[in-house]
């Protein structure tokens, strides 16, 4: 009888590494630009948290097993909560965006540094180039331009 | 725990208490399995205490991060 239950903590317990391995990869690999990314680790976390009760099972701490069962759901929630009160500004709409954000500081050429050129001026600069050089395509495919040479002698 | 790390390292606050709930679940089973390898009881009472005060620890700054609501 006690084999068999050493057998069933064994196996609990590799169940448990491979769930912490299959986490660790997860968020490694999870997308940083992702939308709503944090929620997605926050639930990503909570495998963890399965892995760690399943492994607490395996190594016979079913107190604190039982203990983190409970706890670990109200961990999330209010760690998701606080983000969602105090950083989403994608999903909360009463959130303001900080000031510096949407609007940038720039620098105009001055007689002390006249070398600095912002960037909303290059920026102009470059798309009057992009279509200077379209309406010369459409010429040129409009009209064709040919040479006369005529020689000396002639 | 080296991911826990990782993710700690984040600008946000949020990500640095997700990593902290995490290394502190991490270190708490670390202490159980080298109870189990070295019979040192006091070890449980630690792991006890990580999990309970990393717990409070974490809601108390959620809630005051979070706001009064």
């Amino acid at each position: 009888m006690l084999e068999i239950i050493e057998i069933v903590q064994s196996i609990l317990i590799i169940i448990a590494a491979i769930m912490f391995l299959i986490t660790a990869i997860g968020l490694t690999r999870l997308n940083k630009d992702m939308k709503n990314v944090v929620y997605a680790r926050i639930h990503t976390f909570g495998l963890l948290d399965i892995a760690a009760i399943i492994a607490f099972i395996g190594l016979d701490e079913i107190l604190l097993a039982i203990i983190y069962f409970f706890l670990a759901p109200v961990t999330a929630h209010a760690m998701a909560n606080a983000y969602y009160k105090n950083e989403d500004i994608v999903n909360n709409v009463n959130l303001e965006i900080p000031e510096g954000e949407d609007e940038e500081v720039e620098e105009e050429s001055t007689e002390k540094n006249p070398f600095v050129h912002p960037i909303s001026k290059l920026k102009e600069l470059k798309t009057e180039d992009i279509r200077d050089k379209e309406s010369e395509k459409k010429f040129s495919e409009n009209f064709t331009v040919s040479k006369l040479e005529i020689k000396e002698d002639e | 725990m080296l991911v826990a790390l990782r993710v700690s390292a984040h600008s946000s606050v949020t990500m640095g208490l997700i990593g902290a709930s995490v290394l502190t679940l991490g270190a708490a089973l670390a202490l159980v399995i080298f109870d189990k390898m070295q019979y040192i009881e006091f070890n449980f009472d630690i792991a006890l205490a990580l999990m309970l005060f990393g717990f409070i620890g974490t809601v108390v700054f959620a809630y005051v991060v979070g706001g009064d609501d």
